[in-house]
Protein backbone atom coordinates (compact mmCIF):
# COMPACT_ATOMS: atom_id res chain seq x y z
CA UNK A 1 0.00 0.00 0.00
CA UNK A 2 1.18 3.29 -0.64
CA UNK A 3 0.68 5.21 2.31
CA UNK A 4 -1.89 4.34 5.58
CA UNK A 5 -4.57 6.99 6.37
CA UNK A 6 -4.04 8.01 10.15
CA UNK A 7 -5.62 9.80 12.54
CA UNK A 8 -3.54 13.08 11.83
CA UNK A 9 -4.50 12.75 8.33
CA UNK A 10 -8.11 12.11 9.25
CA UNK A 11 -8.38 15.68 11.58
CA UNK A 12 -6.66 17.08 9.01
CA UNK A 13 -9.88 16.52 6.18
CA UNK A 14 -11.94 17.03 9.26
CA UNK A 15 -10.49 20.56 9.71
CA UNK A 16 -10.80 21.45 5.76
CA UNK A 17 -14.26 20.22 5.08
CA UNK A 18 -15.04 22.47 8.19
CA UNK A 19 -13.18 25.38 6.92
CA UNK A 20 -14.69 24.31 3.14
CA UNK A 21 -18.04 25.20 4.44
CA UNK A 22 -17.72 27.83 6.67
CA UNK A 23 -17.19 30.90 5.24
CA UNK A 24 -20.43 31.21 3.87
CA UNK A 25 -21.47 31.84 7.20
CA UNK A 26 -19.05 34.37 7.95
CA UNK A 27 -18.73 38.49 7.43
CA UNK A 28 -16.49 39.87 5.12
CA UNK A 29 -14.76 40.85 7.93
CA UNK A 30 -14.29 37.09 9.47
CA UNK A 31 -13.71 35.55 5.87
CA UNK A 32 -10.60 37.57 5.71
CA UNK A 33 -9.17 36.86 8.97
CA UNK A 34 -9.85 33.21 8.57
CA UNK A 35 -7.95 33.67 5.19
CA UNK A 36 -4.58 35.03 7.28
CA UNK A 37 -5.56 32.36 9.97
CA UNK A 38 -4.83 29.69 6.62
CA UNK A 39 -1.66 31.39 5.60
CA UNK A 40 -0.98 31.62 9.43
CA UNK A 41 -1.49 27.91 9.38
CA UNK A 42 0.88 27.45 6.15
CA UNK A 43 3.64 29.11 7.06
CA UNK A 44 3.29 27.44 10.79
CA UNK A 45 3.52 24.17 9.02
CA UNK A 46 6.43 24.78 6.74
CA UNK A 47 8.02 26.34 9.77
CA UNK A 48 7.47 23.12 11.55
CA UNK A 49 9.35 21.07 9.01
CA UNK A 50 12.55 22.46 9.86
CA UNK A 51 11.77 23.05 13.96
CA UNK A 52 9.63 20.38 14.83
CA UNK A 53 10.62 17.80 12.31
CA UNK A 54 14.44 18.62 11.28
CA UNK A 55 15.22 20.03 15.23
CA UNK A 56 16.62 23.85 13.95
CA UNK A 57 15.29 27.05 15.66
CA UNK A 58 15.32 29.81 12.69
CA UNK A 59 14.40 33.34 14.52
CA UNK A 60 14.62 34.49 10.84
CA UNK A 61 11.79 32.98 8.77
CA UNK A 62 9.89 36.29 8.05
CA UNK A 63 12.73 36.68 5.55
CA UNK A 64 11.13 33.52 3.36
CA UNK A 65 7.12 35.60 3.96
CA UNK A 66 8.56 38.82 3.04
CA UNK A 67 10.49 37.18 0.17
CA UNK A 68 7.60 36.03 -1.53
CA UNK A 69 5.32 38.96 -0.84
CA UNK A 70 7.89 41.50 -1.60
CA UNK A 71 8.92 39.32 -4.75
CA UNK A 72 5.37 38.90 -5.95
CA UNK A 73 4.37 42.76 -5.21
CA UNK A 74 7.33 43.96 -7.35
CA UNK A 75 6.84 42.05 -9.71
CA UNK A 76 3.23 42.71 -10.37
CA UNK A 77 3.18 46.69 -9.48
CA UNK A 78 7.06 47.71 -9.79
CA UNK A 79 8.12 46.03 -12.75
CA UNK A 80 4.02 45.73 -14.61
CA UNK A 81 4.97 42.07 -15.23
CA UNK A 82 2.44 39.27 -15.63
CA UNK A 83 1.50 37.21 -12.64
CA UNK A 84 3.02 34.02 -14.14
CA UNK A 85 6.24 36.02 -14.22
CA UNK A 86 6.34 37.82 -10.85
CA UNK A 87 5.18 34.66 -9.19
CA UNK A 88 8.54 33.23 -10.82
CA UNK A 89 10.33 35.87 -9.54
CA UNK A 90 9.37 35.60 -6.37
CA UNK A 91 10.03 32.09 -6.30
CA UNK A 92 13.62 32.86 -7.81
CA UNK A 93 14.08 35.24 -4.80
CA UNK A 94 13.13 32.83 -2.23
CA UNK A 95 15.29 30.37 -3.68
CA UNK A 96 18.24 32.98 -3.99
CA UNK A 97 17.59 33.83 0.24
CA UNK A 98 16.93 30.09 0.71
CA UNK A 99 20.14 28.57 -0.54
CA UNK A 100 22.78 31.42 0.35
CA UNK A 101 21.28 31.98 3.97
CA UNK A 102 20.86 28.21 4.11
CA UNK A 103 24.59 27.15 3.39
CA UNK A 104 25.93 30.32 5.75
CA UNK A 105 24.07 29.33 8.58
CA UNK A 106 23.82 25.91 8.49
CA UNK A 107 27.43 25.63 9.34
CA UNK A 108 25.93 25.84 13.19
CA UNK A 109 22.46 24.63 15.13
CA UNK A 110 20.85 25.29 18.20
CA UNK A 111 21.13 28.72 19.45
CA UNK A 112 24.17 29.99 16.73
CA UNK A 113 21.62 28.94 14.14
CA UNK A 114 18.87 30.78 15.43
CA UNK A 115 21.11 34.28 15.79
CA UNK A 116 22.44 33.80 12.55
CA UNK A 117 19.16 33.09 11.27
CA UNK A 118 18.11 36.20 13.27
CA UNK A 119 20.89 38.26 11.62
CA UNK A 120 20.07 37.31 8.06
CA UNK A 121 16.48 38.64 7.99
CA UNK A 122 17.21 41.54 9.92
CA UNK A 123 19.89 42.14 7.00
CA UNK A 124 16.93 41.60 4.43
CA UNK A 125 14.89 44.06 6.71
CA UNK A 126 17.66 46.56 6.20
CA UNK A 127 17.66 46.41 2.46
CA UNK A 128 13.79 46.62 2.17
CA UNK A 129 14.03 49.88 3.78
CA UNK A 130 17.02 51.16 2.36
CA UNK A 131 15.96 50.24 -1.33
CA UNK A 132 13.56 52.50 -1.40
CA UNK A 133 13.26 52.73 -5.53
CA UNK A 134 12.53 49.12 -5.56
CA UNK A 135 10.94 48.13 -1.83
CA UNK A 136 8.63 51.48 -1.12
CA UNK A 137 10.93 51.58 1.63
CA UNK A 138 9.02 51.96 4.85
CA UNK A 139 5.93 52.56 3.25
CA UNK A 140 5.77 49.56 1.47
CA UNK A 141 3.86 48.70 -1.83
CA UNK A 142 0.34 49.86 -2.46
CA UNK A 143 -2.36 48.60 -4.98
CA UNK A 144 -1.12 45.01 -5.74
CA UNK A 145 -4.10 43.61 -7.92
CA UNK A 146 -6.18 40.33 -6.51
CA UNK A 147 -7.11 37.58 -8.60
CA UNK A 148 -10.51 36.87 -7.91
CA UNK A 149 -10.67 40.39 -6.81
CA UNK A 150 -13.67 39.44 -3.99
CA UNK A 151 -12.41 38.16 -0.55
CA UNK A 152 -14.99 35.40 -0.86
CA UNK A 153 -13.06 34.23 -4.25
CA UNK A 154 -9.88 34.96 -2.68
CA UNK A 155 -10.80 33.00 0.30
CA UNK A 156 -10.94 29.66 -1.91
CA UNK A 157 -7.75 30.02 -4.03
CA UNK A 158 -6.12 30.53 -0.72
CA UNK A 159 -7.83 27.35 0.56
CA UNK A 160 -7.04 25.43 -2.09
CA UNK A 161 -3.31 26.16 -2.18
CA UNK A 162 -2.87 25.82 1.35
CA UNK A 163 -4.81 22.29 1.85
CA UNK A 164 -2.41 20.69 -0.88
CA UNK A 165 0.71 22.25 1.03
CA UNK A 166 -0.45 20.96 4.61
CA UNK A 167 -1.89 17.63 2.59
CA UNK A 168 2.07 17.96 0.67
CA UNK A 169 4.05 18.62 4.22
CA UNK A 170 1.72 15.53 6.20
CA UNK A 171 3.21 13.46 3.29
CA UNK A 172 6.69 14.35 3.36
CA UNK A 173 7.24 13.70 6.65
CA UNK A 174 5.83 9.83 6.37
CA UNK A 175 8.56 9.38 3.51
CA UNK A 176 12.05 8.51 3.66
CA UNK A 177 13.26 12.09 3.53
CA UNK A 178 10.86 12.94 6.48
CA UNK A 179 12.19 9.95 8.22
CA UNK A 180 15.67 11.55 7.45
CA UNK A 181 14.13 15.22 8.91
CA UNK A 182 13.64 13.41 12.06
CA UNK A 183 16.58 11.24 12.28
CA UNK A 184 18.64 14.42 12.17
CA UNK A 185 16.65 16.17 14.67
CA UNK A 186 16.75 13.27 17.29
CA UNK A 187 20.82 12.62 16.87
CA UNK A 188 22.44 14.16 13.91
CA UNK A 189 26.14 12.44 14.65
CA UNK A 190 24.64 9.26 14.97
CA UNK A 191 22.76 9.82 11.34
CA UNK A 192 26.15 11.06 10.10
CA UNK A 193 27.60 7.95 11.09
CA UNK A 194 25.09 5.92 9.37
CA UNK A 195 25.81 7.64 6.34
CA UNK A 196 23.22 10.17 6.24
CA UNK A 197 24.30 13.81 4.81
CA UNK A 198 23.25 16.02 7.41
CA UNK A 199 23.84 19.09 6.02
CA UNK A 200 22.42 18.01 2.82
CA UNK A 201 19.30 16.93 4.71
CA UNK A 202 19.21 20.14 6.97
CA UNK A 203 19.95 22.51 4.10
CA UNK A 204 16.86 20.46 1.70
CA UNK A 205 14.83 20.73 5.14
CA UNK A 206 15.59 24.69 5.26
CA UNK A 207 14.67 25.33 1.46
CA UNK A 208 11.35 23.32 1.99
CA UNK A 209 10.30 25.29 4.72
CA UNK A 210 11.51 28.40 3.34
CA UNK A 211 9.02 27.90 0.48
CA UNK A 212 5.99 27.48 2.59
CA UNK A 213 6.70 30.75 3.99
CA UNK A 214 7.19 32.38 0.52
CA UNK A 215 4.28 30.80 -0.94
CA UNK A 216 1.97 31.96 2.08
CA UNK A 217 3.69 35.71 1.59
CA UNK A 218 3.00 35.51 -1.60
CA UNK A 219 -1.03 34.60 -1.20
CA UNK A 220 -0.61 37.42 1.49
CA UNK A 221 -0.14 40.44 -0.40
CA UNK A 222 -3.03 40.07 -2.83
CA UNK A 223 -4.91 39.70 0.12
CA UNK A 224 -4.19 42.73 2.20
CA UNK A 225 -3.38 44.69 -1.07
CA UNK A 226 -0.84 46.38 0.48
CA UNK A 227 2.83 45.16 2.11
CA UNK A 228 5.01 46.91 4.47
CA UNK A 229 8.34 46.05 5.96
CA UNK A 230 6.91 44.67 9.25
CA UNK A 231 6.31 41.70 7.33
CA UNK A 232 10.43 41.18 7.67
CA UNK A 233 10.83 42.39 10.86
CA UNK A 234 11.83 40.33 13.69
CA UNK A 235 8.76 40.22 15.52
CA UNK A 236 6.91 38.47 13.20
CA UNK A 237 9.63 36.00 13.00
CA UNK A 238 9.17 35.54 16.72
CA UNK A 239 5.37 35.53 15.75
CA UNK A 240 5.64 32.28 13.39
CA UNK A 241 7.90 30.53 16.18
CA UNK A 242 5.07 31.04 19.40
CA UNK A 243 2.22 30.20 16.73
CA UNK A 244 3.55 26.81 16.03
CA UNK A 245 4.70 26.40 19.72
CA UNK A 246 0.96 27.09 20.69
CA UNK A 247 -0.26 24.77 18.93
CA UNK A 248 2.24 21.86 19.05
CA UNK A 249 5.26 21.28 16.91
CA UNK A 250 4.73 17.41 17.23
CA UNK A 251 3.49 17.32 14.04
CA UNK A 252 1.50 19.28 11.17
CA UNK A 253 -1.83 19.20 12.33
CA UNK A 254 -0.55 20.83 15.57
CA UNK A 255 1.32 23.44 13.85
CA UNK A 256 -1.60 24.30 11.45
CA UNK A 257 -4.01 24.80 13.89
CA UNK A 258 -1.73 26.95 15.90
CA UNK A 259 -1.59 29.39 12.75
CA UNK A 260 -5.32 28.96 12.39
CA UNK A 261 -6.07 30.23 15.83
CA UNK A 262 -3.15 32.68 16.49
CA UNK A 263 -5.16 35.57 14.46
CA UNK A 264 -7.60 34.78 16.84
CA UNK A 265 -5.86 34.89 19.69
CA UNK A 266 -4.08 38.16 18.64
CA UNK A 267 -7.41 39.81 17.51
CA UNK A 268 -9.30 38.95 20.74
CA UNK A 269 -6.39 39.45 22.77
CA UNK A 270 -5.98 43.25 21.24
CA UNK A 271 -9.80 44.03 21.82
CA UNK A 272 -9.56 42.89 25.29
CA UNK A 273 -6.30 44.89 26.59
CA UNK A 274 -4.00 47.49 25.29
CA UNK A 275 -1.45 45.06 26.83
CA UNK A 276 -1.79 42.15 23.97
CA UNK A 277 1.40 42.07 24.37
CA UNK A 278 1.19 40.77 28.10
CA UNK A 279 -1.56 38.43 27.37
CA UNK A 280 0.27 36.67 24.25
CA UNK A 281 3.01 36.25 26.91
CA UNK A 282 1.38 34.71 29.95
CA UNK A 283 -0.36 32.26 26.82
CA UNK A 284 2.81 31.30 25.92
CA UNK A 285 4.58 30.97 29.76
CA UNK A 286 1.49 29.00 30.61
CA UNK A 287 1.13 27.15 27.30
CA UNK A 288 4.90 25.96 27.38
CA UNK A 289 4.84 25.09 31.52
CA UNK A 290 1.14 23.33 31.36
CA UNK A 291 1.27 21.75 28.01
CA UNK A 292 4.87 21.31 26.24
CA UNK A 293 3.00 19.85 23.09
CA UNK A 294 0.59 22.73 22.48
CA UNK A 295 -3.20 23.00 22.13
CA UNK A 296 -3.15 19.28 19.85
CA UNK A 297 -1.17 17.97 22.54
CA UNK A 298 -4.21 18.59 25.24
CA UNK A 299 -6.05 17.18 22.76
CA UNK A 300 -4.57 13.98 22.61
CA UNK A 301 -4.14 13.86 26.42
CA UNK A 302 -7.63 14.34 26.85
CA UNK A 303 -8.49 11.85 24.47
CA UNK A 304 -6.42 9.28 25.47
CA UNK A 305 -8.00 9.74 29.03
CA UNK A 306 -11.67 9.24 27.82
CA UNK A 307 -10.47 6.31 26.08
CA UNK A 308 -8.89 4.83 29.50
CA UNK A 309 -5.49 4.64 28.44
CA UNK B 1 44.20 -18.10 0.97
CA UNK B 2 45.61 -15.02 -0.36
CA UNK B 3 46.22 -11.62 2.04
CA UNK B 4 43.54 -9.90 0.31
CA UNK B 5 41.12 -12.47 0.49
CA UNK B 6 41.94 -13.47 4.18
CA UNK B 7 41.73 -9.90 5.67
CA UNK B 8 39.51 -6.73 5.93
CA UNK B 9 40.53 -4.58 8.08
CA UNK B 10 44.31 -3.12 8.46
CA UNK B 11 46.02 -0.62 11.18
CA UNK B 12 49.59 0.43 10.67
CA UNK B 13 51.53 2.05 13.04
CA UNK B 14 48.90 5.06 14.25
CA UNK B 15 49.68 7.87 16.46
CA UNK B 16 47.16 9.87 17.66
CA UNK B 17 47.67 13.06 20.28
CA UNK B 18 45.68 15.39 22.23
CA UNK B 19 48.15 18.46 23.45
CA UNK B 20 50.57 16.47 25.14
CA UNK B 21 48.74 13.20 25.51
CA UNK B 22 50.01 10.63 23.61
CA UNK B 23 45.94 8.72 23.19
CA UNK B 24 47.26 6.38 20.95
CA UNK B 25 50.74 5.47 20.57
CA UNK B 26 51.75 3.30 17.33
CA UNK B 27 48.73 0.96 17.30
CA UNK B 28 49.13 -1.99 14.44
CA UNK B 29 46.73 -4.63 14.04
CA UNK B 30 45.09 -7.04 11.06
CA UNK B 31 41.53 -8.27 10.65
CA UNK B 32 40.94 -11.36 9.28
CA UNK B 33 37.47 -12.34 7.98
CA UNK B 34 35.04 -13.32 10.74
CA UNK B 35 38.11 -12.76 13.35
CA UNK B 36 36.74 -11.45 16.65
CA UNK B 37 39.20 -8.63 18.47
CA UNK B 38 38.53 -7.47 21.54
CA UNK B 39 41.07 -4.90 23.08
CA UNK B 40 41.08 -4.74 26.55
CA UNK B 41 42.54 -1.69 28.70
CA UNK B 42 41.78 0.67 31.76
CA UNK B 43 40.14 3.75 31.33
CA UNK B 44 41.84 6.46 29.10
CA UNK B 45 44.30 3.37 27.58
CA UNK B 46 42.74 4.83 23.98
CA UNK B 47 40.70 2.14 23.09
CA UNK B 48 37.49 4.37 22.01
CA UNK B 49 40.50 6.69 20.06
CA UNK B 50 41.69 3.75 18.58
CA UNK B 51 37.99 3.20 17.52
CA UNK B 52 37.46 6.50 16.35
CA UNK B 53 40.97 6.49 14.36
CA UNK B 54 39.53 3.64 12.39
CA UNK B 55 35.71 4.85 11.49
CA UNK B 56 36.93 8.13 10.49
CA UNK B 57 35.40 10.14 13.53
CA UNK B 58 39.05 10.86 14.42
CA UNK B 59 41.69 11.81 11.59
CA UNK B 60 44.89 10.08 12.96
CA UNK B 61 48.62 12.45 13.35
CA UNK B 62 50.18 9.45 12.06
CA UNK B 63 49.56 6.17 10.32
CA UNK B 64 47.59 4.77 8.30
CA UNK B 65 44.13 2.74 8.09
CA UNK B 66 43.26 -0.06 4.88
CA UNK B 67 39.97 -1.49 4.40
CA UNK B 68 39.96 -4.84 1.72
CA UNK B 69 37.05 -4.60 -0.99
CA UNK B 70 37.03 -7.27 -3.34
CA UNK B 71 40.72 -8.28 -3.17
CA UNK B 72 42.21 -4.48 -2.96
CA UNK B 73 43.67 -3.01 -0.21
CA UNK B 74 41.82 0.61 0.05
CA UNK B 75 43.41 3.32 2.07
CA UNK B 76 41.26 5.13 3.53
CA UNK B 77 42.58 7.40 5.99
CA UNK B 78 41.57 10.76 7.17
CA UNK B 79 37.91 9.62 4.62
CA UNK B 80 34.97 10.74 6.46
CA UNK B 81 32.92 8.78 8.62
CA UNK B 82 30.05 8.81 5.77
CA UNK B 83 32.26 7.44 3.35
CA UNK B 84 33.16 4.34 5.39
CA UNK B 85 30.47 3.37 6.50
CA UNK B 86 29.40 2.85 2.64
CA UNK B 87 32.61 0.80 2.84
CA UNK B 88 31.38 -2.03 5.20
CA UNK B 89 33.00 -0.49 8.58
CA UNK B 90 30.23 -0.06 11.06
CA UNK B 91 30.28 0.66 14.75
CA UNK B 92 28.50 0.73 17.74
CA UNK B 93 28.68 3.56 20.93
CA UNK B 94 29.94 3.28 24.21
CA UNK B 95 27.06 5.56 25.48
CA UNK B 96 24.02 4.08 23.55
CA UNK B 97 23.50 5.90 20.20
CA UNK B 98 19.79 5.55 19.07
CA UNK B 99 17.13 8.03 17.96
CA UNK B 100 15.00 8.44 20.80
CA UNK B 101 12.04 10.51 18.99
CA UNK B 102 11.49 7.21 16.46
CA UNK B 103 10.12 3.98 17.26
CA UNK B 104 12.48 0.79 17.01
CA UNK B 105 11.06 -0.20 14.11
CA UNK B 106 11.48 3.42 12.53
CA UNK B 107 15.37 3.61 13.54
CA UNK B 108 16.17 0.38 11.79
CA UNK B 109 13.89 1.36 8.67
CA UNK B 110 15.85 4.43 8.97
CA UNK B 111 19.31 2.98 9.06
CA UNK B 112 18.53 0.27 6.14
CA UNK B 113 16.82 3.17 4.19
CA UNK B 114 20.11 5.40 4.11
CA UNK B 115 22.68 2.13 3.40
CA UNK B 116 20.24 1.12 0.41
CA UNK B 117 20.23 4.83 -0.95
CA UNK B 118 16.72 5.18 -0.56
CA UNK B 119 16.65 7.57 2.10
CA UNK B 120 16.31 10.91 -0.25
CA UNK B 121 13.25 9.92 -2.11
CA UNK B 122 9.81 11.50 -1.24
CA UNK B 123 7.28 9.40 -3.93
CA UNK B 124 6.29 6.57 -0.93
CA UNK B 125 6.11 6.11 2.08
CA UNK B 126 9.36 5.23 3.95
CA UNK B 127 7.00 2.04 5.43
CA UNK B 128 6.26 0.61 1.77
CA UNK B 129 9.50 -0.74 0.41
CA UNK B 130 8.62 -4.22 0.74
CA UNK B 131 11.76 -5.81 0.39
CA UNK B 132 13.47 -3.17 3.54
CA UNK B 133 10.44 -4.57 5.32
CA UNK B 134 11.60 -7.86 5.52
CA UNK B 135 15.42 -6.89 6.62
CA UNK B 136 13.78 -4.99 9.61
CA UNK B 137 11.72 -8.15 10.28
CA UNK B 138 14.99 -10.06 10.29
CA UNK B 139 16.75 -7.65 12.29
CA UNK B 140 14.07 -7.44 15.13
CA UNK B 141 13.91 -10.96 15.11
CA UNK B 142 17.81 -11.82 15.19
CA UNK B 143 18.12 -8.98 17.95
CA UNK B 144 14.99 -10.09 19.67
CA UNK B 145 13.35 -6.76 20.05
CA UNK B 146 10.12 -8.44 19.33
CA UNK B 147 8.83 -6.77 21.96
CA UNK B 148 9.79 -3.44 21.43
CA UNK B 149 9.26 -2.70 18.21
CA UNK B 150 6.47 -0.29 18.32
CA UNK B 151 7.80 1.84 21.31
CA UNK B 152 10.28 5.18 21.09
CA UNK B 153 13.55 5.34 21.38
CA UNK B 154 13.56 7.15 24.46
CA UNK B 155 11.13 4.55 26.31
CA UNK B 156 13.78 1.95 26.03
CA UNK B 157 15.81 0.48 29.14
CA UNK B 158 19.42 0.30 28.76
CA UNK B 159 20.34 -2.89 27.89
CA UNK B 160 17.69 -2.59 24.44
CA UNK B 161 19.35 0.42 24.02
CA UNK B 162 22.59 -1.66 23.75
CA UNK B 163 20.67 -3.57 21.42
CA UNK B 164 19.24 -1.05 19.26
CA UNK B 165 22.56 0.71 19.04
CA UNK B 166 24.42 -2.22 17.53
CA UNK B 167 21.22 -3.50 15.22
CA UNK B 168 21.75 -0.03 13.25
CA UNK B 169 25.09 -0.86 12.25
CA UNK B 170 24.44 -4.53 11.37
CA UNK B 171 21.30 -3.23 9.50
CA UNK B 172 24.21 -1.98 7.09
CA UNK B 173 25.24 -5.21 6.21
CA UNK B 174 28.76 -4.24 7.32
CA UNK B 175 31.77 -6.49 7.04
CA UNK B 176 33.56 -5.14 9.99
CA UNK B 177 31.40 -4.35 13.12
CA UNK B 178 33.33 -1.79 15.92
CA UNK B 179 31.88 -2.36 19.17
CA UNK B 180 32.79 0.35 21.98
CA UNK B 181 32.15 -1.35 25.23
CA UNK B 182 28.70 -3.62 24.41
CA UNK B 183 28.36 -4.90 28.03
CA UNK B 184 28.77 -1.98 29.81
CA UNK B 185 26.06 -0.88 32.47
CA UNK B 186 24.64 -4.76 31.46
CA UNK B 187 23.65 -6.95 33.93
CA UNK B 188 24.89 -10.42 34.27
CA UNK B 189 22.59 -12.42 32.19
CA UNK B 190 22.38 -9.16 30.22
CA UNK B 191 26.41 -9.62 29.39
CA UNK B 192 25.76 -13.36 28.44
CA UNK B 193 22.92 -12.45 26.01
CA UNK B 194 25.14 -10.01 24.11
CA UNK B 195 28.31 -12.29 23.85
CA UNK B 196 26.03 -14.56 22.23
CA UNK B 197 24.38 -12.21 19.83
CA UNK B 198 27.60 -10.91 19.13
CA UNK B 199 28.86 -14.62 18.14
CA UNK B 200 25.57 -15.20 16.02
CA UNK B 201 26.03 -12.00 14.36
CA UNK B 202 29.58 -13.77 12.68
CA UNK B 203 27.86 -16.99 12.17
CA UNK B 204 25.03 -15.24 10.28
CA UNK B 205 26.47 -13.18 8.01
CA UNK B 206 30.91 -13.67 8.77
CA UNK B 207 30.88 -10.45 10.27
CA UNK B 208 34.52 -9.01 11.80
CA UNK B 209 34.54 -7.65 14.66
CA UNK B 210 36.88 -5.28 17.06
CA UNK B 211 35.21 -4.99 20.10
CA UNK B 212 36.14 -2.38 22.88
CA UNK B 213 35.96 -3.89 26.38
CA UNK B 214 36.58 -3.39 30.18
CA UNK B 215 35.73 -6.59 30.97
CA UNK B 216 38.18 -9.42 30.58
CA UNK B 217 36.21 -12.44 31.79
CA UNK B 218 33.24 -11.21 29.19
CA UNK B 219 35.40 -11.06 26.02
CA UNK B 220 38.29 -14.04 26.75
CA UNK B 221 35.79 -16.97 26.00
CA UNK B 222 34.33 -14.94 22.45
CA UNK B 223 37.56 -13.49 21.21
CA UNK B 224 40.24 -15.16 18.30
CA UNK B 225 42.48 -12.67 19.12
CA UNK B 226 42.97 -10.01 22.27
CA UNK B 227 44.77 -6.86 21.94
CA UNK B 228 45.75 -5.13 25.57
CA UNK B 229 46.13 -1.21 25.60
CA UNK B 230 47.55 0.91 28.35
CA UNK B 231 48.41 4.75 27.83
CA UNK B 232 47.92 4.57 24.55
CA UNK B 233 50.35 1.60 23.37
CA UNK B 234 50.07 -2.36 22.48
CA UNK B 235 51.00 -4.32 25.83
CA UNK B 236 50.09 -7.07 24.23
CA UNK B 237 48.81 -8.35 21.27
CA UNK B 238 48.04 -12.33 20.49
CA UNK B 239 45.37 -15.31 21.24
CA UNK B 240 43.51 -14.77 24.49
CA UNK B 241 45.17 -17.76 26.61
CA UNK B 242 48.50 -16.43 25.06
CA UNK B 243 47.99 -12.86 26.49
CA UNK B 244 46.77 -13.99 29.83
CA UNK B 245 50.00 -15.77 30.32
CA UNK B 246 52.43 -12.90 30.21
CA UNK B 247 52.99 -11.06 33.59
CA UNK B 248 53.68 -7.78 31.91
CA UNK B 249 50.44 -7.47 31.27
CA UNK B 250 49.22 -9.52 34.68
CA UNK B 251 51.02 -6.60 36.16
CA UNK B 252 50.19 -3.93 34.11
CA UNK B 253 46.34 -4.33 33.70
CA UNK B 254 45.06 -7.55 35.62
CA UNK B 255 47.00 -6.88 39.03
CA UNK B 256 46.29 -3.31 38.63
CA UNK B 257 42.13 -2.66 38.53
CA UNK B 258 40.46 -6.22 37.93
CA UNK B 259 41.52 -8.77 40.28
Amino acid sequence: MMFKIDNELYSLITLFIFLAVIPQFLSIYNVRLLSVGLLYGLAAVGFNLLYGYTGLLSFGHAMFWSAGAYGLAIGLVKLNLDPLMSILLAFTLTFTVAIVTGYLSLRHTEIYFAMLTLAFAQLIYALIIKLRDITGGDEGIYGIPRFPSDIGGYYYLIYIIVFILVILAWWIVRTPLGLGFQAVRDNPYRAEALGLDVRRVRLISFVLSGFYLSIAGMLYAPLNRAITPDIAFWTFSAIIVIMTIIGGSKNVLGAFIGGLIFIYINTQAMNLTEFWQLTLGIILALLVYLAPYGIVGIFERVLRYVRGG
Amino acid sequence: MSEAVKYVLEASELHKWFGNVHAVNNVSLKLSRGEILSIVGPNGAGKTTLLNLLSGIVKPDKGRVYVYLNGDRKDITGRSPYYITFLGVGRSFQIPNIFDGLTVRDNIRLSILTYRRLINRFNRAYSSFNDVEEEVEKIIEIFSLEDSEYRYGRELSHGERKKLDIALSFAQQPNILLLDEPTSGLTYSEKLEMVELIRSLRREREVSFIVVEHDLDVVREVSDMLMVMHEGSVLAYDEPDEVVKMSEVISAYLGGEVI
